[in-house]
């Protein structure tokens, strides 16, 4: 979504500078001759059927103006409006998120993981808790600060789920540690038939 | 094959003038949106024109006559537009993404009668190779461009940011041994390799 948002708003930045600049051509070529000759700013206004708009906009807002019910077309308009509005905002202003999660960044060298295989470890340090029968982790970087380590983790029967949390987010702290991530350690009962036998 | 060429785009630092701009033109259509919410609502048009100035502005263009427009005013206008055409013409260049191939030959050194190249697969080569000595690590993948990316697969989990600085800092060690020049090189973990820690 994002990164349809910041396409859109790479087109829509190169589109607006034509624009300006288009008109500030014309403004400049219809600045040589006064009056409402053929290269004039009037002439120019007349080109870009401004009287014709101002005849449009000035009676719709005069009904906008005067009193009566909720103008709910207007109402639509302006709400999307803003949404456009924030819309292009998001594309401009948001970063993307990362793909990699960053352990170390030095000028230009970087020590990263990807999300997956960095998962598929803390897994495995989660796997080795005795008690543990699978676990299921997720990774997602940041977009600003820290980003997040979610480990959820299914227990046998006659273990404690504090016991396990607490077991198994001392397992992957020094991981979580390493590559600023916050952790959240959930632990649930194993099912039966889906857990692995220990 | 393994292609290991890549395209990058560089963007140029001025290009953010484009975006503040269009930040700008965003920022108006979230403004006069609301604007226009407000008045559609029949909130009091003086209270909206007090805080946007719609009436005010529209007013004024509405009123302008040709007789409005004196010489200062054309050579105001003139001047302005030129200058706004240069410069966003200029934006508008450096907002066109610049693609390059971003693998080539290492150059060590070149006179008149020399030429000393390094093939970008041979450093490849020796960063794979000086990789895969570290015993946590059990397959590597690298690539030259501006810099040194080696991607890892690891078979330990444990002590896995120790490992990643052990694996750059050989890389580094293999292409000073080389006596290429200090490339900043960049480990990425790829890969993990749990069917074997299993059967292990």
């Amino acid at each position: 979504m994002l990164l349809l948002l910041k396409a859109i708003a790479r087109l829509a930045t190169f589109v607006l500078l034509i624009a300006l600049a288009v008109l500030g051509l014309a403004a400049a070529v219809f600045s040589i001759q006064g009056d409402s000759r053929a290269v004039s700013l009037p002439r120019l206004a007349q080109h870009f059927q401004l009287p014709e708009l101002r005849d449009v906009v000035g009676p719709y807002l005069d009904r906008l103006e005067a009193d009566g019910p909720t103008a709910w077309v207007s109402v639509g308009a302006g709400a999307a409006l803003i949404a456009a509005g924030l819309l292009l905002l998001a594309g401009v202003l948001m970063p993307r998120r990362e793909r990699l999660v960053v352990l170390e960044e030095h000028d230009e060298a970087r020590l990263a993981a990807r999300r997956r295989p960095l998962a598929h470890v803390a897994a495995a340090l989660a796997e080795r808790e005795r008690g543990v029968t699978r676990t299921k982790v997720r990774v997602r970087p940041a977009r600003l600060g820290r980003g997040r380590l979610r480990v959820a983790t299914y227990y046998s029967r006659g273990r404690s789920p504090e016991e396990i949390e607490r077991r198994v987010s001392a397992a992957v702290e020094p991981l979580a540690d390493a590559f600023r991530l916050r952790k959240r350690v959930r632990a649930r009962q194993g099912e039966r038939g889906k857990a692995r036998v220990q | 094959m393994k292609i290991r060429q890549r395209i990058r785009a560089r963007t140029s630092p001025v290009a953010y003038v484009g975006r503040t701009l269009l930040a700008l033109l965003a920022l108006a259509l979230v403004w006069y949106g609301l604007m226009l919410v407000l008045l559609a609502a029949k909130l009091s048009p003086d209270k909206v024109d007090a805080i946007s100035r719609y009436r005010t502005a529209f007013d004024y263009f509405a009123g302008l006559q040709p007789g409005d427009v004196t010489s200062r005013v054309r050579l105001i206008a003139g001047l302005s537009g030129f200058a706004v055409f240069a410069v966003c013409c200029f934006l508008a260049w450096k907002e066109l993404p610049r693609p390059y191939l971003a693998r080539g030959d290492l150059s060590l050194l070149e006179d008149e009668q020399t030429t000393i190249t390094v093939k970008p697969r041979a450093i490849e080569r020796a960063a794979e190779a000086a990789v895969v000595e570290h015993p946590a690590v059990i397959g590597a993948a690298a690539r030259y461009g501006e810099q040194l990316n080696v991607d890892i697969e690891v078979r330990r989990g444990r002590d896995l940011a120790q490992t990643m600085r052990e694996a750059q800092l050989l890389v580094a060690e293999a292409l000073s041994r080389l006596e290429l020049p200090a490339l900043p090189v960049s480990v990425t973990l790829a890969g993990f390799d749990r069917r074997r820690r299993e059967i292990q």
